[in-house]
């Protein structure tokens, strides 16, 4: 198990992890990462707005970062110009 | 010992861990005093549990019901894919489990959130007593609707209210159910909580929950550490997550352990 931290930085501001938690794996750590960002941007969603200014970073308890993900790359957006019509 | 609870005291004997049950019931259900005393013989074998394993496995039939003494327990649902969700937090006072006295196949796994002490009372206890005293069946069953109500409210808040409303109902519920038992301290409650279970209780990512307490940080409503939350805005708090203390059934209003 490895303790690690994902901490939040986007528009409404930093949102450090300051708990963490236990993860099995990087691989899990990162699967629990995009699906913190997708939480968090589906909360904008029903807010009407969405901000895709934003990464999560994956540190581990002395503070080294170990990888980061940003928002465009944990959500597949479909522009709308990309959509054919009938 | 007095009735109130405090979190760093344990009870002495086993007539003063069932007063804490018998100062639940009482909150809502009238009891002579042959009927007080009868709860307060109850036999109890009392165990201590940790947070690595379920002291009361899903499927497992279970002859007693689980009095929790001291800690914090969380009832766990779970999906065919091993994936679990907590359905209910229960501190000390609470029975977590009176209804498995009728349905002893449990559909609910019991973990503790916290190293806690907890209380197994024999079903065949608890069946005698119902069937000697009428008041006590009633405040048995009473008291399992308490539980049934803060079900819905629950199912209500995880299906109609964002983020940060979600959060602040739990923790107005909690600041109520903790008074009641007298553990509300000046600046909050005892909460014995990582942040992924509480999360996990929301039906939200840790993530998700750790924006959420920052927001409440900054503005002074609320501050979660790993032990408790300290509430600053209780008034606040309730506005947000609209919290009605209604569906708790007659809890009274909290007031700071003197």
């Amino acid at each position: 198990m490895l303790h690690l931290r994902l901490n939040l930085y986007n528009a409404t501001g930093d949102a450090p992890d300051d708990e963490g938690a236990d993860y099995r794996d990087m691989e899990d750590a990162r699967l629990q990462a995009i699906a913190g960002i997708r939480s968090v941007l589906s909360a904008e969603v029903l807010d009407g707005e969405i901000n895709m200014q934003g990464r999560l970073e994956i540190v581990d308890d002395s503070g080294h970062l170990l990888d980061t993900i940003s928002f465009v790359d944990a959500l597949n957006v479909i522009p709308a110009s990309g959509i054919q019509s009938s | 010992m007095k009735h109130g609870f405090d979190p760093t005291i344990m009870p002495d004997t086993s007539q003063d861990l069932l007063a804490l049950y018998l100062k639940r019931l009482e909150l809502r259900s009238t009891l002579g005093s042959e009927e007080r005393s009868a709860i307060l013989s109850l036999p109890a074998e009392i165990c201590r549990v940790d947070v690595a394993h379920d002291f009361v496995r899903i499927g497992q039939p279970v002859d007693h019901a689980c009095l929790i003494v001291e800690g914090l327990v969380a009832r766990f649902a779970q999906l065919r894919n091993g994936q679990r969700g907590i359905v209910a937090l229960h501190i000390p006072g609470d029975m977590a489990d009176l209804h498995s006295v009728v349905a002893k196949e449990v559909s609910w796994a019991l973990h503790a959130t916290t190293p806690s002490t907890i209380a197994r009372i024999p079903h065949e206890a608890l069946r005698e007593l119902t069937r000697q005293y009428p008041a006590i069946a009633f405040a048995f069953w009473r008291d399992c609707v308490v539980d049934a109500s803060v079900l819905a409210q629950w199912a209500l808040n995880l299906s109609r209210k964002d983020a940060a409303a979600r959060v602040a109902h739990l923790f107005s519920e909690m600041r109520h159910r903790y008074a009641a038992i007298g553990a509300l301290e000046a600046n909050g409650i005892p909460f014995p909580i990582t942040q992924t279970n509480l999360a996990d209780a929301l039906g939200l990512t840790s993530i998700h929950l750790n924006r959420v307490l920052k927001r409440f940080r900054e503005e002074a409503i609320a501050v979660k550490t790993p032990d408790k939350v300290e509430i600053y805005n209780a008034p606040r708090l309730a506005a947000l997550g609209e919290f009605d203390d209604a569906y708790l059934q007659c809890l009274p209003d909290p007031q700071p352990a003197s």
